[in-house]
């Protein structure tokens, strides 16, 4: 995940603070991404979709 | 060094990222770390097309090249934009990491990125050109086992 991606999280919540952001299923590399730039703690990380995230 | 030319435009970050992949995985680096040079080297790229050429009205090309010196693989990037040295940049401290999303800066994350990517970004401009040099410690090879 470039930093493009990350800043696309940032304005989305910026956007709309009670926006709850998923990330189904990501790749080791992605994680260590979401982790190195504190990103980990402010989104949800999830095995797979469901049908309540599908909405 | 041999090296590929690209117009310096967004079009370029395509066939740039595949080159360095191919040039990566060749040199015998894990998956990871072909992820994090990929990651490393897009992201320079990226700020050279927006930056130093487009939002500074220039024009130019985008040339990319490896090798393997001593034990580090090399790649190289050349461009004629405005000149930017990376390591200059003020890079977010361990306080703008934590900041929740409702207070954290839009931008300022690609060149920390790009710096963690590889093992050292060398910089250099000589008035007609801007060259990034992006080192990456090889991997050594496992002793046969006995």
């Amino acid at each position: 995940m470039a930093s493009a991606g990350l800043r696309i999280l940032i304005f989305a919540k910026q956007k709309q603070p009670d926006l709850k952001i998923y990330i189904v299923k990501p790749q080791e590399a992605i994680v260590d991404t979401l982790q190195k730039t504190g990103f980990y703690q402010s989104v949800y990380i999830v095995d797979r979709e469901t049908e309540e995230l599908k909405g | 060094m041999e090296q590929q030319r690209f117009p310096g435009t967004l079009d370029a970050l395509e066939p740039i990222r595949k080159y360095v992949e191919a040039t990566a995985r060749s040199a015998g680096l894990d998956h990871k770390a072909v992820y994090k040079v990929c990651l490393a080297v897009d992201e320079i790229a990226t700020n050279i097309v927006v930056h130093g050429y487009e939002e500074a009205g220039l024009q130019g090309d985008l040339k990319i090249g490896a090798s393997v010196e001593d034990d580090n693989l090399v790649i190289q990037l050349e461009d004629q934009g405005k000149a930017y040295d990376p390591n200059l940049h003020l890079i977010p401290d361990a306080g703008d990491l934590s900041a929740p999303f409702e207070s954290r800066k839009i931008g300022g994350l690609g060149i920390f990125l790009a710096l963690d990517g590889v093992d050292d970004i060398q910089y250099k401009t000589t008035g007609k050109a801007n060259i990034h040099r992006f080192i990456i410690r090889l991997p050594h090879e496992r002793e046969p086992e006995e």
